[in-house]
């Protein structure tokens, strides 16, 4: 099953946990996804969420000026971002444990 | 792998190159909605590119993959019709088959590489072209040399800065094209591009016909003349033939004949455009008819040299014998060409027997 697909659901909820965790800026945003274990996830699917969630309503943004490197649009959460973590967070434990016993009475359904 | 055969252009590097495409499949996009996608791209390209060796494309796909996701993943799709999308999605799967393919023929890396470098000739060239395709609209497409003939007088200023405006206007809109325009601008140039190089085709076809001609006639043989076909308000005089300023008739015995009158299907007289008309050191004698009226259209035209004016600005290769007829060209006895009228240098072949 191509896990990108399923990923394409839940990148929202994937980058609120992240940015809750911590303020950050896209890159970093997508270096601590993989480094979750999320190897596929796509560098412009998480900018351009980080776009979308902004434009929503649920992130702030601010510039942190960088001496080495160029300046970053770092994200975080507002309140109302921390509203969509809980309700996404809540809806995805239910559609998961619907899944996980859909999955664990296959087998015996397909006999 | 050059990451860039789409667009032709140079880049310094690339990170500039990867955001170049990126940017240009988001074009279709408002200005905000693009600027709000690929505000810190840059930034993040360069980052990578920080870390890695290869190419930008290695680490991060197609360019037009990472918009096409990089829109999505925004939300922007909604905006397109869905019908729209999955044209442009299946044009791209098109489109990557073939740069599939084509890569993996030898010869094409070479040529991808060689071609960005005929950009700043192109640059030029369009310039140059668009001027020489104003100047055959002003000319009602009469001209077909290769300078640009944009005014009545003053020719060769007026062209030259044609030229040079034209150029400057290309080397502008190239910088402009490099930093990106937007939809319309794109259309426009695409469409304005198009119609320069088809001009350009059917201009050097004429071009080339011409020097036919022209090569044919140095070699002793008539070549066909150009002429306008603008036919004339009644009662007004033909003109144009272009590039004719005199005609020399000979009869079936091969002796000149003077004072030929000559008339067009319609009967209107075909009177040549003088070019030593605003030349003073030029006098051009109209031959009189019987009815004391001065005729236009006899010919040969006699034109003189002012007298004062120096040798060696004859404006006919023919001359005159001392009875008024047209001497015969490359048979000129010297003695007998009036002390104002001079001998052409290089005597002409003899025209063979047709008039």
């Amino acid at each position: 099953m191509d896990s990108s697909q399923l990923l394409k659901g839940v990148l929202d909820v994937a980058v609120l946990a992240v940015v809750a965790d911590q303020d950050g800026y896209g890159y970093d945003v997508v270096r601590r996804l993989r480094a979750a274990g999320l190897d596929d996830v796509g560098d412009a699917s998480v900018y351009g969420t980080l776009r979308r969630l902004f434009q929503a309503g649920a992130l702030t943004s601010y510039v942190v000026p960088s001496d080495e490197g160029p300046h970053r649009k770092y994200y975080g959460l507002n309140p109302s971002g921390r509203d969509l973590l809980e309700s996404s967070t809540k809806t995805w434990m239910s559609f998961a444990q619907t899944m996980n016993l859909l999955l664990q009475h296959e087998p015996e359904a397909a006999k | 792998m050059n990451t860039t055969p789409l667009l032709g252009a140079e880049f310094d590097s690339d990170v500039e190159a990867y955001a170049a495409v990126v940017r240009g499949a988001l074009a279709d996009l408002s200005a905000a909605q693009r600027d709000l996608l690929v505000e810190d791209l840059e930034e993040h390209l360069t980052e990578i590119a920080a870390e890695i060796d290869g190419p930008l494309a290695e680490r991060l796909g197609d360019p037009l993959t990472y918009a096409a996701e990089l829109r999505s993943s925004a939300g922007f799709d909604a905006l397109r019709s869905p019908r729209r999308a999955r044209v442009h999605g299946r044009l791209n799967d098109l489109r990557a088959g073939v740069v599939r393919r084509l890569e993996a023929q030898r010869g094409w890396a070479p040529t991808v590489a060689f071609v960005p470098t005929l950009r700043p000739a192109w640059i030029l060239l369009r310039g140059y072209l668009a001027v020489m395709l104003v100047s055959a609209v002003v000319n009602d497409n009469n001209r077909y040399g290769f300078f640009p003939h944009l005014t009545s007088h003053l020719v060769e200023l007026t062209g030259m800065a044609g030229i040079v405006l034209g150029v400057s206007a290309s080397l502008w809109l190239d910088r402009r094209q490099q930093r990106g325009l937007g939809r319309f601008a794109r259309g426009a140039i695409i469409l304005a591009t198009a119609a320069v190089v088809i001009f350009a085709i059917d201009w050097a076809l004429h071009v080339q016909s011409l020097d036919q001609g022209y090569d044919a006639s140095s070699q002793g043989e008539l070549a066909p003349v150009p002429m306008a076909t603008a036919a004339p308000a009644d009662g007004q005089p033909t003109s144009d033939l272009t590039s004719v300023s005199n005609i020399y008739a000979y009869g079936a015995d091969g002796q000149p004949l003077a004072n030929v009158r000559l008339y067009d299907q319609d009967g209107h007289p075909i009177v040549l455009t003088d070019p030593w008309a605003d030349d003073p050191s030029v006098i051009r004698t109209h031959v009189l008819q019987t009815d004391g009226q001065l005729s236009d259209n006899a010919y040969p035209l006699k034109r003189e040299l002012a007298p004062g004016v120096l040798a060696g600005m004859t404006p006919d290769k023919l001359t005159y014998d001392e009875a008024g007829n047209p001497t015969v060209f490359g048979s000129t006895p010297a003695a007998t060409v009036p002390p104002l009228l001079l001998p052409t240098a290089a005597p002409l072949p003899p025209i063979s027997g047709r008039p």
